[in-house]
């Protein structure tokens, strides 16, 4: 986006040498420009400065980040308890100031994705996550109460003492961003994940998994319930199929079939969390440090639109039709004796809605009949359409 | 790659052989987890090399030996962490521009000082956010994606308050401009 007036490129991921070198020919001889310029940059900067202020020490918020990836479990409880109260501390400022809130979450993944990147190289025995006994305790350092919260007068730790790790015997499967890739799980379970996404569980475990990214289940029914676990929120099922989608702004669920609870995940209010019933067709949003998961009201996009498929599962063909007159803006008329029918298939977002539509025909035992060049399709019963 | 306590205590010690063979180790590890985070990009090579350094520079001063992969950890996470800091911002993008003008900071003049104070105070809580992300190198998607919104209402935003911004410049610049 260039600004019509000043013809500085605001909204670029970054200059090109060439974009740049035109600037400053054009700063030169404009003073306006470069008066404008510059308070700009100076904005920029007194933003960045007060942020600043507000920081905690690089080194607390990589230990608050550690606890928060789940990278301390076999840590001391007296570490624990002192990053716990070192996170406590925290939270006005996170609250204050969301982008330091957001911050912290990246490096949260960050740590995570480093533990991950790790385990893929080294073998489980030489990944540090057990200490031997004839290892040093974990140093605990007194320091100066932060400027940053005056109140929090906590014990602070150094952050290379804390990497005592989860346990390493984790399956993960990792997606590159662009790229779809199905897994099939142990228990007949299947995931389509889309990348950036990165499944894991623990090895025998396949019916409890962890999800970063995008991942649409198709769970086989069983009695061990099913969970899939994000980090703001646990989604349970015993038989069913459904969409998850976790980034910064949070974890959205939606269902295509069965029904779903989810709950949020929220350690600092566990007596408050709120879990949240889902059925086919529904979809909730779990916000970061949020203690329930409401329903939220569809906007007209598709929430699986991101999967490339269409997704139908004991679907009703009017929400069958719904969906496929929304996406390639054709009408489809569902013959009345039809519409008790429901469909469980799944199509290429990239095909052609007459190739889907007689697929789906062919599937209830219906004919497909069109209008001329109009984008008008219509579904009838085979004897219907011979009558 | 297993790297063994003996093996990170002779690198410690200050083996050149034992530290080669611990860098080269981490260097895939470094890698993946570059590549992982911020793609397939340039910036992948720099980043992996200083990681390198600092652990080269700083292995020393490991503690214990048993801890090679917090103290690699920590290397890369601060490394990535300034690159954060460092991609996007317009502090970074506009200093080079500027500097044969001054630098990007406007000089203490109380009247420069009166016009940012103004010029902060004009931002809106969610435009201020947004130049606060984008100034810990958060990119206009993951902005998006924060705030819950889209990527063109969030660069909308930015647009605004440089909008605002220029209207704030008073008279004096409205001369000018028309002078010129």
């Amino acid at each position: 986006m260039m600004d019509p007036t000043t013809h500085i490129s605001l909204c670029e991921e970054a200059l090109s040498d060439n974009a740049r070198e035109a600037l400053r020919q054009r700063l030169a001889h404009d003073p306006v420009l470069l008066e404008q310029t510059r308070l700009w940059a100076a904005l920029c900067e007194r933003a960045f400065r007060d942020v600043e202020a507000q920081l905690p020490p690089r080194e607390d918020l990589f230990s608050v980040a550690l606890l928060e990836a789940g990278l301390l479990g076999d840590a001391d409880v007296s570490v624990q308890s002192a990053v716990r109260d070192l996170q406590d501390a925290i939270k006005p400022v996170r609250r204050e100031y969301p982008s330091v809130d957001a911050l912290l979450r990246r490096m949260t993944a960050d740590a995570r994705a480093f533990q991950d990147t790790w385990l893929e190289h080294v073998p489980a025995s030489n990944s540090g996550h057990a200490r031997s006994p004839k290892q040093a305790p974990l140093r605990l350092l007194a320091r100066p109460v932060p400027m940053w919260s005056a109140a929090a007068a906590v014990t602070l730790l150094a952050v290379a003492a804390l990497f005592l790790l989860r346990a390493p015997d984790s399956m993960r499967i990792s997606v590159p961003d662009g790229t779809t890739q199905t897994v099939d799980l142990a228990d007949g379970s299947t995931v389509l994940l889309a990348g950036p996404a990165e499944l894991s569980w623990q090895d025998g475990a396949s019916r409890h998994v962890s999800l970063e990214g995008r991942g649409f289940f198709d769970v086989a029914p069983q009695e061990d319930p099913f969970d899939v676990t994000t980090d703001h929120a646990v989604t349970t099922v015993t038989g069913t199929s459904f969409g998850v989608e976790t980034g910064l702004s949070g974890t959205q669920v939606t269902v295509v079939s069965g029904r779903v609870h989810v709950r949020p995940r929220n350690s600092g209010a566990a007596s408050a969390l709120v879990e949240t019933t889902l059925d086919a067709g529904q979809t909730a949003r779990v916000a970061p440090g949020a203690v329930n998961a409401p329903r939220i009201a569809a906007t007209g996009l598709d929430p699986l639109a991101w999967t490339g498929l269409f997704i139908f599962r004991d679907t009703p063909m009017d929400s069958v039709a719904q969906a496929l007159e929304g996406a390639f803006n054709v009408d489809i008329d569902i013959h009345e004796s039809l519409r008790q029918e429901t469909l469980t298939g799944t199509f290429d977002r990239d095909q052609e809605v007459g190739d889907i539509l007689v697929i789906v025909a062919a599937a209830l035992g219906a004919e497909l009949e069109t209008h001329g060049d109009e984008p008008v399709y219509r579904l009838v019963r085979r004897e219907t359409a011979r009558g | 790659m297993e790297f063994s306590n003996a093996l990170v205590q002779q690198a410690k010690d200050g083996d050149p052989a034992a530290v080669d063979t611990i860098l080269r180790g981490l260097e895939p590890i470094m890698r993946g987890f570059f590549t992982r985070r911020i793609g397939h990009r340039t910036e992948v090579d720099d980043l992996v090399q200083n990681s390198l350094i600092r652990v080269h520079r700083s292995i020393a001063d490991l503690q214990e030996v048993s801890r090679l992969k917090a103290f690699a950890m920590k290397g890369a996470l601060y490394e990535l962490q300034d690159f954060y800091r460092g991609r996007y911002s317009a502090r970074e993008m506009l200093h080079d521009i500027l500097e044969p003008f001054g630098g990007a900071v406007a000089p203490e003049r109380s009247g420069d000082r009166i016009d940012l104070d103004r010029a902060m105070e004009s931002l809106t809580p969610l435009a201020r956010r947004i130049i606060e992300l984008r100034q810990l190198g958060f990119k206009y998607t993951e902005i998006a994606d924060d705030i819950q919104s889209s990527e063109a209402a969030v660069k909308m935003q930015v647009k605004r308050a440089f909008e605002k911004l220029r209207g704030l410049l008073g008279a004096l610049v409205l001369l000018l401009s028309q002078a010129w």
